[in-house]
């Protein structure tokens, strides 16, 4: 096991309002798969939101109410995607200071920091910022999460969020 | 036939080439005593027609000349032509026969060579000459002369005309091919009435071989009537059950053929129900088939959400890259000596990499010690690792996702019209379905429908099956009537065929021939009876005149078949036994003149009567009682006696008295010994004519 990383149990949360507009959406009466053209499961949604939140390079916490959109395990369990996840989160801390990793390394192994809940809240603030700039696409796009032209554009354009 | 004269030439005891005997035409004495020579004339009229001469010792004739060819020769002669040196001697006999118009010279001839003063046979000859005329017409010899000779004298009834006293009672034997037989056969003809007997009963039974080939024919054929008649029999009781069969399946087929057409009436008049519903059917079993295509289009968007959203920070995955080197460098993370190395360094007291001494208490020791951290930053370094190997594959692949997206955008175009179509085509199955649906009604008529369609379903295999029964059965039922009526046609044929096998003329034939056979066996049995009992009454008379003067002889003589014996009988028919040896030779005799008799008389055959001494046998009243009737049975008789006159007395001799008295005794003889040479072997028989009349 790493010696970061972040518990497969753990849920992994999302503002209510960004729950019940982007995970719940689509997801009753019907297949949610079939429902859903692009992202169809909830944490697809949330990398999204993600790769948006870190390209913008802004983290937004969690206030008020929140929902637990999955366990973490689902992500865990795409080794590559989670290592991507991981390392990218500890880019954006130590990029800068990356004399600062080995530092709260030591501190994570004495306990006195947990380095992996660190890196797994930067994740959801991260997700955060991205389901804002969802939010805000939808705005322009109703079906921008499920416009899959959108979306490949959206990812093609790697020199804007 | 009538021998007329005889002539011996070196025979056995008469010596010379001149030994000549005329014959009487009607009787001729021939007297001589004991070892005069008579027996050897005997001899010589047998050698000369059968080569045979008696062996008195074995009452036998020897048949072979090898058996009597030493004795023949005279014995005198042998010696003189030894004595002259003579190389050959004949031994010859000349009879001359008088038969009618002919006279028949016959010559028997022995040529015997000196071989070291022994003479040994070195030759026979045969020699027949028949002179007509005065002219010699027919000339024979060897094998064809013997076969001249036999015609005129057969040789069946040598023994009766060549009568030796001694063998009297074998040649009387009345057993089947006994010599008595055989020569009434051969007097009588009977050999011809036997043969057309035969013929007879050979063309009887051959009438009757056919007619029973046919029946035997008509055997079979009536067996055969027999197996066609049973076999039809069969065959109509399998036409029986082959009809049974075909009814049966007639009848399935017809219920079977019923229920599908009701069925199919009933989907008829309901067909555009069918059909609509046939249609939904179709229609359903379409979109589920679009569905499951539908649904293994979607499955392949995973590597876009999972891997490809990864484009859109590129610029961060590249420059992980150096991140994990300023890590490297400035963070110590992960660290240039790893923890476990300066363990393993401190421990050994010696850096493992520059080999500087570590030893306690000393600054690089010290140095080393300080490197020991609480935490696993080798791990952690290990993790890093991993990282940027996952970062530097990622970035690999983001080398090529416009491509692949570009491909996938494609695809997904291509699957949306795909899924567009499938879509359109379901909705307008969705529309025509939601046209098609049933009502009440209507579900209750599917239901018949379908158990119409269940109906056909099932009845037509055993329709279709019973169909290709019948076919079978009929086809079956065809050749067992073919059979019938071919079985019919020959018995008709076998029927006909009996009635024309025995034909009206084989029967006509047959009963002629039975009646051929039948005539002929009684014309064969009525010769045989005139032959033995003319024969038998022939023989009664000259026993009679033999036996006239003789009190003791009495009886009549009777030839038994039956019993195969010659016998005589009282006034009463019974046999008399014990009869004395007079009587004996009374009755030989007197039936050898019955059968020579009966030849001359009945059936024309006369042979001249020659006989060797029984009668000397007779004695006392028999005898002068027996030569009067040889005398008066035979046209020519030639009497051999025993001279039992004594020298000093022989005109006191009863048979002497008698030849110079009976005049058909015109010819007589006396034969003796020529007894002046001392040597027995030089002594030889004279002929001394005792009467000589013509």
């Amino acid at each position: 096991m790493d010696v970061i990383n972040i518990s497969p149990t753990v849920n992994i949360r999302i503002a209510a309002d960004y729950y019940n507009t982007f995970m719940a959406q689509q997801a009753k009466g019907e297949n949610k798969k079939d429902a859903r053209d692009v992202f169809i499961y909830d944490y697809q949604r949330f990398i999204w939101a993600f790769i948006l939140g870190i390209k913008s390079g802004q983290r937004k916490p969690l206030v008020g109410k929140t929902e637990a959109a999955f366990k973490w395990q689902q992500i865990n369990n795409r080794t590559e995607i989670s290592r991507l996840i991981i390392g990218l989160c500890l880019q954006e801390k130590y990029g800068n200071s990356p004399k600062l990793l080995k530092e709260d390394f030591v501190k994570h192994s004495k306990g006195e920091y947990n380095l992996g809940d660190e890196i797994r809240v930067m994740v959801e603030e991260y997700a955060n910022k991205g389901f804002e700039i969802i939010m805000n696409k939808t705005a322009l796009n109703l079906s921008y999460i499920e416009d899959f032209e959108s979306v490949v554009k959206d990812i093609l354009d790697n020199e804007n969020i | 036939m009538e021998f007329k004269r005889i002539n011996l030439k070196n025979f056995e005891c008469y010596y010379g080439e001149e030994n000549e005997i005329i014959f009487s035409p009607y009787t001729t004495i021939i007297l001589g005593q004991n070892t005069s020579g008579k027996s050897k004339f005997f001899d010589s009229i047998n050698w000369v027609l059968y080569d045979r001469i008696y062996n008195v010792d074995t009452y036998s004739w020897m048949e072979s000349y090898e058996t009597f060819q030493d004795i023949l020769l005279n014995k005198k002669a042998i010696l003189e032509a030894i004595e002259s040196q003579k190389q050959t001697l004949d031994v010859s006999v000349e009879l001359e026969i008088e038969d009618g118009d002919k006279t028949i010279l016959i010559t028997r001839t022995y040529i015997y060579s000196n071989i070291s003063k022994k003479f040994k046979l070195t030759n026979r000859d045969l020699a027949v000459s028949v002179i007509k005329n005065g002219f010699c017409t027919d000339d024979y010899s060897g094998s064809e002369a013997q076969t001249y000779i036999i015609k005129l004298f057969p040789s069946k009834l040598r023994d009766f005309f060549l009568f030796q006293g001694e063998a009297a009672s074998s040649i009387l034997k009345l057993h089947k091919d006994s010599k008595f037989t055989e020569a009434v056969k051969t007097i009588a003809k009977l050999e011809r009435f036997e043969k057309a007997n035969k013929v007879a009963e050979e063309y009887e039974s051959n009438c009757e071989a056919v007619i029973t080939k046919e029946m035997r024919k008509n055997k079979k054929t009536a067996d055969e009537q027999e197996s066609l008649t049973d076999n039809i029999e069969i065959v109509k009781i399998e036409i029986e059950n082959i009809q049974a069969k075909i009814d049966s399946q007639k009848v399935i087929e017809s219920d079977t053929q019923e229920k599908i057409n009701e069925a199919e009436a009933l989907l008829q008049t309901n067909a555009d129900f069918q059909k609509q519903f046939q249609e939904r059917e179709d229609l359903k079993r379409t979109q589920f088939s679009l569905q499951c295509q539908e649904s293994l289009i979607k499955d392949s968007k995973i590597e876009l959400v999972d891997n490809w959203v990864f484009y859109k920070i590129k610029d961060k995955i590249e420059s992980f890259a150096d991140f994990y080197k300023n890590l490297e460098k400035q963070g110590d993370v992960p660290p240039s000596i790893s923890q476990e190395e300066v363990r393993k360094a401190i421990k050994q007291c010696k850096c493992t990499i520059c080999g500087t001494s570590l030893q306690p208490g000393t600054p690089a020791r010290q140095i080393a010690e300080s490197k020991i951290l609480a935490c696993d930053t080798d791990e952690l370094g290990n993790q890093l690792k991993s990282l940027n190997a996952q970062f530097d594959n990622t970035k690999s692949d983001l080398a090529h996702v416009k491509e692949k997206i570009a491909s996938y955008t494609d695809n997904k175009a291509k699957n949306q019209k795909l899924r567009d179509s499938i879509k359109t085509q379901l909705d307008e199955l969705n529309h025509k379905l939601d046209t098609l649906v049933i009502t009440e009604e209507q579900s209750k008529t599917k239901k018949e429908l379908e158990k119409a369609q269940e109906t056909i379903r099932v009845n037509r295999p055993i329709n279709e099956k019973a169909k290709r029964e019948i076919i079978i059965q009929e086809n079956n039922l065809k050749n067992k009537k073919a059979l019938i009526e071919n079985m019919k046609d020959r018995l008709q044929e076998l029927a006909n065929q009996r009635t024309a096998d025995i034909d009206e003329a084989k029967r006509i034939e047959l009963y002629y021939a039975k009646k051929l056979r039948i005539t002929m066996q009684s014309l064969s049995e009525k010769i045989n009876d005139i032959a033995y009992g003319n024969i038998e009454k022939a023989a009664n008379e000259y026993y009679h005149e033999m036996t006239k003067e003789n009190k003791s002889c009495v009886g009549t003589v009777k030839i038994d078949f039956k019993n195969s014996d010659i016998y005589t009988v009282n006034e009463i028919g019974e046999r008399i036994q014990n009869i004395n040896q007079a009587n004996r030779i009374s009755i030989q005799l007197a039936v050898i003149a019955g059968i020579l008799t009966v030849a001359s008389d009945e059936f024309g055959e006369q042979y001249p009567f020659v006989t060797d001494a029984p009668i000397s046998d007779l004695g006392g009243d028999n005898k002068i009682p027996t030569i009067n009737c040889m005398i008066n049975a035979f046209e020519q008789a030639i009497i051999i006696l025993k001279d039992d006159a004594r020298s000093d007395k022989k005109s006191d001799d009863e048979v002497r008295k008698l030849i110079l008295s009976e005049t058909s005794i015109t010819k007589a003889y006396e034969l003796d010994v020529e007894r002046n040479e001392k040597n027995t072997d030089k002594q030889f028989t004279k002929i001394i004519t005792i009467k000589d009349e013509k």
